[in-house]
């Protein structure tokens, strides 16, 4: 077990400097000098020059991303021109909101996506899998902000049953917090669920077809307890990997959906970040996403090490 | 000597009826003609857009604002009296070009970095880590980081999306090449002393590629779904030009009174990943008889 955490844990290394190393081109292909912005339109040639010797800007490509480098592992992220604050303290400030978001989506995608993943497995080919199916298939083809607009025409405008957009922090009481979610956890929620419910009933179907559950069934156990009881938890290991996988794409949704509601999150931050042209925000903002996936699928690995001896003795990939 | 033309013979017999075989199962599947008849559709308004199109996507008219559908415009008109139908037709351009080039691009890239990368070792370690890099930034962020820095225009869109889905089209391509690489046939090859560049291309390749053609559905599909959000979050295809996001996002400031500018468009974006959706499923049941139970 030992090996295997350290194995994991070292192959996290290459990854994450592959990270860097885009992060840090993003930042070289943004266009204009950083010095001249810094410094305004009248400042002469010399003072540029100047400036940029100080900035480390005239060293080569390699001595640039070393000592950048050096500066996210302390975790300086940069400055946001705008905000006039570290970008760290601009992501934190802003993260509230979307990780409440997210987790009130997947909560609500799991709840949803796994039993209808497994009633579609278990009534393969009916009439329920289908439906089941065909809903799935909108799920993935509807892209997440147009699914948040038309649940607000809906149930925000026409029905009138919840807000049209807006954000109360939990301070302010869990009902109130929620009500002002509903709408955008369902949007984000429904996508996740489609993901979910597809590979759970993929992987349940892998199972149902295994000698040990034909076993189960045949010493008399009944039919919903060995759905449960025994395929759920082996078909448990695929669906673990995406809910842990389609982590970015969860808070990439939530980013997105932000915008439809006003949430201020993470998603108004790089919004406005764009539009103001503020770039080390977004690529702080970017890196530490990336950062957070790996780390979520790093700890999501190490899960099925605890879980499945399968996988700690030999795992590739 | 005789035996030969016979077998020539029977052999296009197999290959004949084979092809009758695929073509019955094709138009057996209604999920795969459906969403065939919507992709050629949808292909057919971007190609001929300027023909279908029945106003100027550009035109502004100040007494035509914020019309419903109706006879003279039959999808409505936006905030600047702009034709919608026209909009939406021009839109399709935009989202059938970016994502058939997208798919064009990451399809070629991926086949490359994935066939290789299955054949070498050491490349592997290499290609593999950097695809895990790029593929731990999701899809979205990465596309908008890349546009922020790069500037807003339809090209750099195709470019920034390239980047994002190659990595997902050679993961699949590697694995499924790892696959075929253990295949007695290949064992044999090698040992009759085929050379690499012969057996990655003449006998690798050839068999991934129906897994290449279904990934390209879905990659295609994918890029409409991010292209679209890019430009409803601003970072897409600039304003005046028309495309399906910037519409619905021009749409979502009049929300209560003009529904037809989200509902519409949103429509044409739903159909479209929904027929390639279908299309790439129908294809990969057809393709692959594996999956096929």
């Amino acid at each position: 077990m030992k090996a295997y955490i350290i194995r994991r844990v070292l192959s996290t290394i290459p990854v994450l400097l592959v990270v860097a190393v885009v992060v840090f081109f993003l930042i070289h292909l943004t266009p204009g000098d950083p010095a001249a912005v810094i410094l305004g339109p009248d400042a002469t040639v010399d003072e540029i020059n100047q400036l940029r010797e100080e900035m480390g800007l005239n060293d080569p490509i390699f001595v640039q991303f070393v000592n950048w480098f050096g500066k996210i592992i302390r975790g300086d992220l940069g400055w946001s021109v705008y905000m006039k604050m570290p970008v760290l303290d601009a992501f934190i400030e802003k993260l509230g909101p979307t990780l409440s978001l997210a987790i009130f989506a997947q909560i609500l995608a799991i709840v949803i996506a796994i039993p209808a993943g497994i009633i579609a497995a278990n009534f393969r080919g009916t009439k329920k899998d289908q439906a089941i199916m065909t809903f799935t298939l909108f799920g993935i083809s509807i892209p997440n902000f147009l699914l948040a607009l038309l649940l607000v025409l809906l149930f925000a405008v026409h029905l009138q049953w919840f807000p049209v957009a807006g954000y109360q922090p939990l301070s302010s009481g869990l009902l109130n917090h929620l009500e002002y979610l509903v709408l955008p956890a369902l949007a984000l929620g429904t996508i996740q669920a489609a993901l979910i419910a597809r590979v759970t009933r993929a992987s349940m179907l892998d199972v149902l077809n295994a000698n040990y559950i034909k076993t189960a069934r045949a010493k008399g156990l009944r039919r919903t307890v060995v759905i449960w009881k025994h395929a759920l938890k082996n078909a448990f290991i695929p669906i673990l990997t995406v809910i842990g996988q389609s982590f970015g794409q969860l808070i990439a949704g939530a980013v997105v959906t932000e915008t439809v509601f006003n949430i201020p999150g993470i998603g108004q931050l790089i919004i406005n970040a764009i539009m103001r042209r503020d770039f080390e925000v977004i690529q702080g903002t970017v890196l530490l996403i990336a950062l957070s996936y790996v780390l979520i699928n790093l700890i999501v690995d190490l899960m099925y090490g605890l879980f499945d001896p399968r996988v700690r003795l030999n795992r590739r990939n | 000597m005789e035996a030969k033309p016979m077998e020539t013979q029977s052999i296009n017999q197999i290959m004949k009826a084979r092809r009758k075989l695929v073509i019955r199962r094709m138009l057996g599947n209604h999920a795969l003609l459906f969403g065939m008849l919507i992709l050629i559709l949808f292909g057919v308004i971007a190609i001929f857009a300027p023909l279908i199109a029945t106003h100027d996507p550009y035109a502004i008219d100040a007494t035509a604002r914020l019309q419903p559908p109706n006879a003279e415009h039959l999808f409505g008109t936006d905030k600047l009296g702009r034709d919608l139908f026209s909009r939406i037709v021009y839109g399709t351009q935009s989202s059938m070009i970016v994502g058939f080039s997208v798919a064009l691009l990451s399809s070629f890239f991926g086949l490359i970095i994935g066939l290789y990368s299955a054949y070498y070792q050491t490349l592997d370690h290499v290609l593999m880590r950097i695809v895990d890099g790029l593929m731990a930034f999701p899809a979205i962020l990465l596309a908008i980081a890349i546009m922020a820095a790069m500037g807003q225009n339809i090209f750099n869109v195709t470019i920034a999306l390239s980047i994002v889905m190659t990595p997902v089209v050679a993961r699949v391509i590697r694995s499924t090449a790892l696959v075929i690489k253990e295949q007695t046939y290949i064992e044999a090859l090698r040992a009759l002393g085929a050379g690499s560049l012969r057996m990655i291309w003449k006998h690798v390749a050839p068999n991934t590629i129906s897994q290449l053609i279904v990934q390209f559905t879905y990659v295609f599909a994918i890029s409409i779904i991010i292209e679209a959000s890019l430009s409803f979050l601003g970072v897409g295809i600039p304003a005046p030009e028309p495309s399906w996001g910037n519409i619905i996002y021009e749409g979502k400031e009049v929300i209560y009174q003009s529904w037809w500018m989200t509902v519409i468009p949103g429509a044409f974006i739903v159909l479209s990943v929904l027929a390639l959706n279908l299309f790439g499923d129908g294809l990969r049941d057809l393709l692959d008889p594996h999956a096929r139970k």
